[in-house]
């Protein structure tokens, strides 16, 4: 045997091997839980209506018909106090009168009628449950056609829509719940069909509907959340919508305004299209990022519209613009996306004072070099300030390279931040000035609350020391000590 | 056992040797230097910040993984110990593998000295890694270095001296973490379109720095961005069958790898 | 079951192409992921239903998009030199068949994602039965499409843009929400 492989066997040297191998474990056992997908806690409305279900099984059930008796019997303008109960059937109302459940009414459906249906005007409904049980219906669980009608504090269960305004103007919908019944995953890529009952709608939708309020609403695992079509004026304000397709979908509709709402783990949070004048503003978009298209706030064809002070975090694309001109995008805070901006085909847009920061990619620009963009903070820009004044001297190029070699061939989109990439984007420069460019973006972000709170110190602490001390020992054992 | 023995022989020369030292040196200040970036901010999920370490770790540890590795089989035929070692009963599968072994040692006790070092320095700056951070970081780079070694055991088996395994080994450096894409982009792109798609998955498989920076990249949440090209893809990784498969996949690239080395060994050791 | 249906289709469809002559391209329809695929136009997700359409381009891409409006908009800014072939779907049955055999049904009140109301039909008989029971729209070929003016169905403030501007109080918008369609 050779002297060397003699001499391995002292103890120490074995003792080094056995420590590498404790490490080497260790290390994969204690890895392994972190390299998991972490699952979203997101069941909680679901595991409520299951709740809601099960009580509603041990109670009688009442006809709807005698409420409905009660309302075809009631003077105009007469309050109506109902009893609590579980009922079943449907409701129509033509006349203004108010309605309300005080919390413990459940109104369950019967057939393929819509639950409630409003057709006159200044009704107010309040304090109701609805549990829809139609699958595949053109209706949704609450139809209203009347205007100015008050709709409050109502929960609704349901496969389909849950409330459609059609036609109907100047109505409030206030501190209601939609939350969809469908067990399928919102964002869903193999939709099996033999499984699905049926095709999920949206959470309040509007048709040619103008001069609505829509406040303080939770709308949860349905297609659209909001839904705007060929509809004006409307307000919707502090609304909250997670796990559907789209947060607020606005098509062909002008001067809505969209402020203070949030959207979490949806495709989209706010999609607005064919849409002018409108109003974004303090809206907050978070973990859009399972779907493949997905992103905080899109903007496609959009014209003469503000976005002002959106909090877009953790998205797969922060904002995505094509075709859009003339828009203003002011204070925006864009913030650990995987892209932060992707720009296309649009021109003559504002964009001043956004914060771009912690994207993996902070902004793609193709055909987009006509917009207004400074004093932006770019967390990846180069910033030289000689005259002081907190903004760099020169300027922050948006470099089209990736986004016009993935638009080509999608498949390339697997080289998103390869190594190589960064190299190769490098060498293709703006001879031709046609970057997109931030003529001065700004030195220091602006008050970026940063609470880093790191409550695993000492486990980091004691692992790192772990690190350190067997890597020391087999240093010293193996190599440094001499017989 | 013989495995064994060459193992822990290999570590001992490993730790004599100044390139583990150097190296040791680098990724400690590598390190540190991850931590600064990690302490701006953003840790959580696939951000600027973790991306950016990604690309870091990607650049630095395949490079040490193929010099150290391919140096120090190139040194047993340079200075004769493998024709001395192969007058022993000693079989060739448990020569390569006691190295292969041995190095991944070596390799591991430089990375955990560096994320140790700086876990420890980070604390005391009050600047330290998540835990989570710290650990997922720790499994990249240590899946990094065990798929690169066996590159760097052929590199080793094929050049006859250092400097031949250093021209390779920067080649092939170069090749898969800095050329890739220019290179899949220009040549791919003359592929009829159906083609490029099936051509660019294939060559990824083969490529361990983007197969492994895909994975990271979808363990992190982050799969979505590579579009709907790769929907099924990153939805198969983020599954539990997936994840196995990936680490199954590591293990049969590593065993590849190493059984033809040891076939070309075998070849040059009973014919030549 | 679903995926056995459309390769039923498929190969029907490619007989059909081979018997009649026309252009005897083994191109087929890629089948449309929900959830996956975006409307080459306006990024909107892709339904699998009667809406969605197909551009396959001469160098093999498929181009998806959620409205038949969409591939008009697409291949008036694109041409047509590059495209191999065109497919839409039959309102009924879903099945794909090529935009050149297809015949149409447009009214602006048509349900679509994009508001263009124009539906896809197998040939002129289902076409007119559906334009008859729902009580409105016209019948229109291949050629009729290539010259409508695509439309999309916004209502009242698509003429009045800039009076609204000002008159953000507007009240009672319902009023007017049957103009726009004027051009028929």
């Amino acid at each position: 045997m050779n002297k060397k492989l003699r001499l391995g066997k002292r103890l120490g040297r074995v003792w080094g091997i056995r420590f590498g191998l404790i490490l080497f474990i260790g290390g994969i056992i204690i890895s392994s839980p972190f390299l998991q997908e972490t699952v979203h806690a997101n069941d909680g409305t679901k595991s409520r209506a299951a709740k809601d279900i099960l009580v509603q099984n041990q109670e009688p059930v009442i006809p709807a018909s005698e409420i409905q008796k009660l309302i075809d019997q009631a003077e105009e303008g007469s309050h109506l106090q109902l009893k609590s109960g579980v009922y079943r059937g449907s409701l129509k109302i033509s006349k203004t009168i108010q309605l309300s459940g005080g919390n413990q009414v459940i109104l369950q459906s019967e057939g393929d009628t819509p639950l409630l249906t409003l057709t006159g005007d200044g009704i107010q409904v309040e304090g109701i449950q609805f549990l829809d049980n139609r699958t595949n219906v053109e209706t949704a669980t609450i139809q209203v056609t009347g205007k100015q009608n008050s709709l409050r504090n109502l929960t609704i269960h349901t496969f389909g829509t849950g409330i459609a305004l059609r036609q109907s103007t100047n109505n409030h919908i206030v501190d209601t719940q939609v939350l969809g019944r469908q067990t399928e995953k919102p964002v869903a890529g193999a939709i099996n069909e033999e499984r699905t009952p049926g095709k999920k709608g949206n959470g309040i939708d509007l048709f040619e509907s103008s001069n609505n309020q829509v406040a303080g609403n939770l709308v949860t695992n349905m297609f659209d959340g909001i839904y705007v079509e060929n509809s004006h004026n409307n307000m919707l304000t502090k609304n909250e919508i997670t796990d559907s397709r789209y947060g607020i979908h606005i098509m062909f509709s002008e001067n809505n305004q969209l402020m203070h709402n949030k959207g979490d783990r949806n495709v989209t949070g706010a999609m607005l299209m064919g849409s002018d004048g409108s109003i974004v503003a303090d809206n907050r978009f978070t973990k859009q990022t399972e779907n493949v298209n997905s992103q905080g706030i899109l903007l496609y064809d959009v014209q003469r519209t503000q976005i002002l002070r959106n909090h877009v975090e953790g998205n797969r694309v922060g904002l995505y613009v094509e075709t859009s001109e003339k828009n203003y995008f002011t204070e925006n805070q864009v913030l650990q996306n995987f892209i932060g901006l992707q720009l296309i085909e649009s021109k003559n847009n504002n964009w001043e004072h956004n914060q771009f920061i912690g994207n993996v990619s902070p902004a793609q620009a193709k055909d987009s070099a006509d917009n207004q963009m400074s004093y932006n903070y770019w967390d990846t820009a180069q910033v030289v300030d000689v005259d002081g004044d907190g903004t760099s001297d020169i300027t922050y190029p948006i470099n089209p390279f990736f986004i016009e070699v993935t638009d080509q061939v999608e498949a390339f989109q697997i080289f998103f931040q390869s190594p190589g990439m960064a190299l190769l984007e490098s060498m293709f420069e703006d001879h031709e000035g046609t970057f997109l460019r931030d003529t001065s973006p700004v030195a220091q972000p602006n008050d970026l609350t940063q609470s880093e709170s790191n409550s695993q110190v000492w486990i980091v602490f004691g692992i790192s020391l772990i690190f350190l001390a067997v890597s020391t020992s087999i240093i010293y054992i193996m190599g440094v000590r001499r017989k | 056992m013989q495995a064994i023995q060459i193992a822990k022989r290999e570590v001992r020369i490993g730790f004599r040797n100044p390139w583990a030292y150097s190296f040791l040196a680098l990724f400690s200040v590598f390190s540190l230097a991850l931590l600064l970036i990690q302490a701006q901010a953003y840790m959580d999920g696939y951000t600027h910040t973790t991306g950016a370490m990604l690309t870091l770790i990607l650049y630095l540890l395949p490079l040490m993984t193929i010099l150290l590795g391919s140096f120090s089989i190139t040194t047993e035929k340079e200075e004769g110990s493998w024709q001395l070692l192969s007058t022993y009963p000693l079989s060739t599968s448990s020569f390569l593998v006691g190295k292969y072994l041995g190095l991944a040692l070596v390799l591991l006790v430089i990375i955990s000295f560096g994320y140790g070092l700086s876990g420890v320095v980070g604390l005391l700056f009050g600047k330290s890694f998540s835990l989570s951070v710290l650990l997922f970081f720790f499994m990249f780079s240590l899946l990094l270095v065990l798929l690169f070694l066996g590159i760097a055991i052929w590199i080793g088996t094929l050049c006859q001296n250092r400097w031949q395994a250093l021209t390779v080994g920067v080649s092939v450096w170069f090749l898969f973490i800095l050329a890739w894409p220019t290179l899949l982009i220009a040549i791919l792109g003359w592929l009829p379109y159906p083609f490029i798609k099936p051509a660019v998955q294939l060559l990824t498989i083969l490529n361990p720095a983007e197969l492994v920076r895909i994975f990271m990249v979808v363990k992190m949440g982050g799969g979505s961005i590579f579009g709907p090209e790769y929907y099924q893809w990153v939805t198969w990784l983020k599954g539990g069958l997936g994840t196995s498969m990936f680490y199954l996949f590591c293990l049969l690239w590593v065993s590849l790898m190493m059984v033809s080395a040891i076939l070309v060994w075998e070849r040059r050791r009973y014919r030549g | 079951m679903k995926k056995h249906k459309g390769m039923l289709l498929t190969s029907l469809l490619l007989t059909m192409a081979l018997v009649t002559g026309c252009g005897s391209k083994e191109v087929q329809p890629v089948a449309i992921q929900e959830g996956v695929d975006k409307c080459a136009v306006c990024n909107m997700q892709v339904s699998d239903d009667h809406n969605a359409t197909q551009i396959i381009t001469k160098d093999g891409k498929s181009l998806k998009f959620d409205d038949i409006g969409d591939l008009f908009v697409w291949t008036k800014e694109h041409g047509t030199e590059n495209v191999e072939v065109q497919f839409v779907r039959d309102y009924h049955s879903k099945e794909w068949m090529y935009l050149d055999q297809a015949t149409f049904a447009y009214d602006k009140d048509f349900k679509t994602p994009m508001s263009y109301g124009v539906y896809s039909f197998k040939d002129k008989e289902s076409a007119e039965a559906f334009v008859k029971e729902q009580g409105k729209g016209k019948v229109m070929t291949q050629a009729d499409l290539t010259s409508h003016s695509w439309e999309r169905n916004k209502s009242e403030m698509h003429h009045s843009k800039d009076g609204m501007k000002s008159g953000h109080g507007d009240q009672g918008s319902s009023g007017h929400g049957d103009q726009g369609s004027s051009g028929h």
